[in-house]
């Protein structure tokens, strides 16, 4: 299975750095003000923004490549969280639709958002 | 054909530049955060956001005229990304793309510049230069740019651009660290292919990876390429207006979005 691409230094994401978790509780409330919850997912789901600047053009490139061997948000591919390195082996990208800008010389920037999938 | 003209600095795009890819995924997700995916495979698009400032009157002018040329969203032309290779395969010299002499032979899982095995050993075992060469359809009026990581202690090798007859190449002696050269050309012929080689002399034999052709003056990051290049020979613009701000005499502005099906 493919892995999330690392930038030059070794790292997957940048600061500012955003992680997501996620569950998903259905609530039904009564007449008589009591409610009862139900836990929809049986654990709970992570998703994370890489928001990434100053990228040389392989790096944005690499990304670029990523995310077309992806094609888009089809594929799946194994992720390793930047907060704490741990491995998630079934994740695919959240965004149907990315942009690879080319600010400057050695200043690509892009935003893939991952998702953990179940 | 109609091409996207360069500007005077001979490249099509200017920093800022974005590029946008689109992919259709049908995505269901159930309850239970279970996700399953279909993919659309001819659906995708690719649009690029082009930001000019200070342009000349001229450049505007070229572009303005393709505009008119095609109304707006209507008819299509040829888009040689300058943020992109325009070469397929940029390491796997197999692939049919690519073009070898007979008497080249070519092992490819070399080691390369990265640390990693993706370059390939060529050796010229002729009497005569034999050429690795790609041939893309596009004009000998653009402004081009060809490029590669050799390695070999002491091995002569050219890189070479020919279009329509006309041939600018440069010779290169290798060292046994890895290294880039590059050759850069305006072929200037009105052919509608251009055709981008290295040639080994007789006897050479030279570590070769990372080829790239660019639609600008001088070499960009280098770009791995498999199926797809930066070649579109049926973008069009994205918009039906154009609108220009000019700034002062003969500084102009505009927003310009192109798009295309990718390739």
């Amino acid at each position: 299975m493919q892995e999330f691409p690392r930038l030059r230094s070794g790292a997957v994401g940048q600061y500012p750095s955003q992680r997501l978790m996620r569950f998903s509780t259905q609530v039904m409330w009564f007449v008589d003000g009591s409610e009862q919850r139900f836990r929809e997912f049986s654990g709970p789901l992570r998703r994370w923004v890489i928001e990434l600047r100053q990228l040389d053009e392989e790096e944005l490139d690499a990304l670029e490549s990523f995310f077309l061997s992806e094609q888009g948000g089809y594929g799946t591919f194994t992720f390793v969280d930047p907060w704490d390195e741990a491995e998630y082996e079934d994740c695919s990208l959240e965004n149907p639709d990315a942009y690879f800008d080319y600010t400057g010389f050695h200043d690509g920037r892009t935003r893939l958002v991952v998702r953990q999938n179940r | 054909m109609r091409y996207f003209p360069q500007l005077e600095t001979r490249t099509a795009g200017q920093y800022p530049l974005r590029r946008e890819r689109q992919e259709r995924v049908v995505r269901h997700e159930s309850l239970d955060g279970r996700l399953r995916a279909y993919y659309d495979g001819t659906a995708g698009r690719v649009t690029w956001l082009l930001r000019y400032d200070g342009l000349t009157d001229a450049e505007r002018s070229a572009i303005e005229d393709l505009f008119d040329e095609c109304e707006g969203r209507l008819l299509d032309f040829v888009f040689l990304d300058p943020a992109a290779n325009l070469l397929r395969w940029s390491e796997d010299y197999g692939q049919s793309y690519w073009s070898v002499d007979p008497l080249l032979l070519r092992l490819p899982d070399a080691d390369d510049p990265w640390g990693t095995t993706r370059a390939s050993q060529l050796t010229n075992s002729g009497i005569a230069p034999q050429r690795i060469a790609q041939t893309i359809a596009a004009s000998g009026t653009q402004q081009y740019c060809f490029s590669a990581y050799a390695a070999g202690a002491g091995q002569t090798f050219r890189l070479r651009i020919d279009s329509g007859g006309v041939i600018v190449e440069r010779e290169f002696i290798a060292t046994s660290e890895w290294a880039r050269y590059s050759v850069e050309a305006r072929p200037g012929s009105n052919a509608e292919t251009v055709t981008f080689s290295v040639s080994l002399n007789p006897g050479a034999s030279l570590k070769v990876t990372g080829l790239q052709a660019e639609a600008q003056v001088a070499p960009g990051g280098y770009k791995r390429t498999t199926t797809r290049c930066g070649l579109y020979p049926n973008a069009r613009f994205a918009e039906d207006e154009l609108a220009w701000t000019q700034q002062a005499p003969n500084y102009n502005a505009a927003e310009i979005r192109i798009e295309s099906r990718p390739y």
